[in-house]
């Protein structure tokens, strides 16, 4: 692997790279560049140009993560909250990873990992979330709480506030939030959110926030995803700036968790409701057992989702929520 | 809750040998009802509910049915794992894989039990001490309590 990414962060410019020069930095034949890139670009989905006379080329270029960039978009007085950051070039999942760490090395609040591309990304209930090789985001933020996990009621939602509030200041428009964190852009999914925790024998309760954010998918993994989404790159028709966004993120999240933890879930219950999808929609909910329609009003003080039912008031805590066309 | 499970059982045997359809019983904030309605199968239905503000885990009703396999049996005594949040129960990682642990199996303190979501919060529920796995007092699915015991370990 250090050898493919050493080539790809020379031709992470977008330019042309002969065969020789890459050799000669490397220390290398031109045919085991050859080799090289023949073996990997497959295998790490990555569009490599190769050009008789001129060498190759990674089309449009690639920004990788870099973890001293990210520090510098981070504001000041958020870089305190931050305890380290890990990056990853392939990884199983950046929250699976954290979680053992958490659980066995110990690990502070405000640990992150990044990682380039994840093999086995996961969503809700084991289902496959995609994360090809330096096109999308991967992070993975660990935090713990003293009070139990009854107390984390909302953070799922404050999380999504959080990546919405960075995806604004990013420049993004006309984002919204399905219950209970699915960040959408015009009705399709650009970033899954995934908490999961566990608490020590101390009480303590350990929270490793994963975030996925669709960056630039590439058209092989298009077919494979089974609802509607969108990537940043198709949104705004640019480059994505991928450091300055992982920052970004970084920094609404390590300013909202300190926040959650003093004013728990209601201090976020305005920011919810501007971006609240589902208010006053028919909806389906679709529990373990059960399917219940009715009319989405809004969320409780601890983040459940309020559905009228035929005149009658129900929160729920946990379910998939479909709107009803 | 409060209400202990020994009770809970005793108020299941009376049903199974009054056959009276329904009970429900209030203790301070805390009722129970059991019911043989809903589940369609023989065991009877043990329903709680918090007496405050109802939020309900994920369905309007509460269900929380005890092991179907221990109905006759029994449910034994021994040291109980509660849920520590409201939520959804889950006894494997994810659809299809294998569970977490099968009853009558040994476990360490730290062992994962399962899983309780709300709101795609996922909490891995560990045994707070080893011992054997004697009974699972809810189902794959279930919506669960606050405080409600999940398993019992001996």
């Amino acid at each position: 692997m250090q050898q493919t990414r050493q080539i790809f962060s020379l031709l992470a410019d977008g330019k042309f790279h002969s065969g020789e020069e890459i050799g000669s930095i490397l220390g290398v034949t031109r045919s085991a560049v050859w080799k090289t890139l023949a073996r990997n670009t497959q295998r790490y989905g990555i569009e490599i140009e190769s050009v008789r006379g001129r060498g190759y080329r990674i089309p449009g270029g690639i920004e990788f993560l870099d973890e001293q960039q990210i520090k510098n978009h981070l504001s000041t007085d958020v870089r305190a909250q931050l305890s380290d950051i890990a990056l990853f070039e392939s990884v199983d999942s950046t929250n699976t990873q954290l979680l053992e760490q958490a659980k066995h090395d110990g690990g502070q609040s405000g640990l992150v990992y990044l990682a380039e591309q994840q093999t086995h990304g996961r969503g809700r209930r084991g289902r496959e979330w995609f994360t090809p090789y330096a096109s999308n985001i991967a992070l993975s933020l660990l935090w713990q709480f003293a009070n139990g996990p009854s107390a984390l009621a909302g953070l799922s939602l404050v999380v999504g506030i959080s990546v919405v509030k960075a995806l604004q200041r990013y420049g993004l428009n006309e984002l919204g939030l399905k219950w209970p964190n699915d960040v959408l852009w015009h009705q399709r999914k650009l970033a899954g959110i995934l908490v999961e925790m566990f608490v020590d024998g101390l009480g303590v309760c350990h929270a490793v926030i994963g975030v996925g954010l669709n960056l630039k998918l590439p058209e092989s993994t298009q077919t494979q995803i089974t609802q509607p989404w969108t990537d940043i790159e198709t949104i705004t028709g640019q480059p994505v700036q991928r450091n300055k966004i992982t920052a970004l993120i970084l920094d609404e999240l390590l300013c909202a968790l300190p926040r959650f933890e003093e004013e728990g879930f209601s201090g976020f219950l305005s920011s919810w409701q501007m971006l609240d999808v589902l208010n006053g929609k028919e909806i389906k909910v679709l529990t373990q057992r059960d399917e219940i329609h009715g009319i989405a009003q809004g969320v409780d003080e601890l983040g459940g989702l309020q559905l009228n039912v035929n005149g009658q008031a129900h929160v729920f805590s946990s379910g998939e929520v479909s709107v009803r066309l | 809750m409060t209400m202990d499970i020994r009770k809970v059982k005793k108020l299941i045997e009376l049903i199974d040998e009054t056959g009276v359809a329904e009970i429900e019983i209030h203790e301070g904030e805390e009722s129970v009802r059991i019911s043989r309605y809903g589940s369609g199968a023989a065991a009877p239905q043990v329903v709680m509910a918090a007496a405050a503000p109802t939020h309900a885990p994920a369905a309007p009703s509460h269900d929380a049915a005890p092991n179907s396999s221990d109905k006759s049996d029994a449910i034994p005594n021994g040291h109980t794992v509660n849920s520590p949040m409201v939520g959804t129960m889950y006894t494997s990682p994810s659809p299809g894989a294998p569970v977490f642990v099968d009853i009558g199996q040994h476990v360490e303190a730290g062992d994962t039990l399962c899983i309780i979501e709300a709101m795609k919060m996922f909490n891995q529920i560990e045994a707070d001490k080893a011992g054997i796995v004697k009974a699972r007092l809810v189902e794959n699915g279930q919506p669960v309590e606050f405080n409600q015991p999940l398993f019992i370990i001996e």
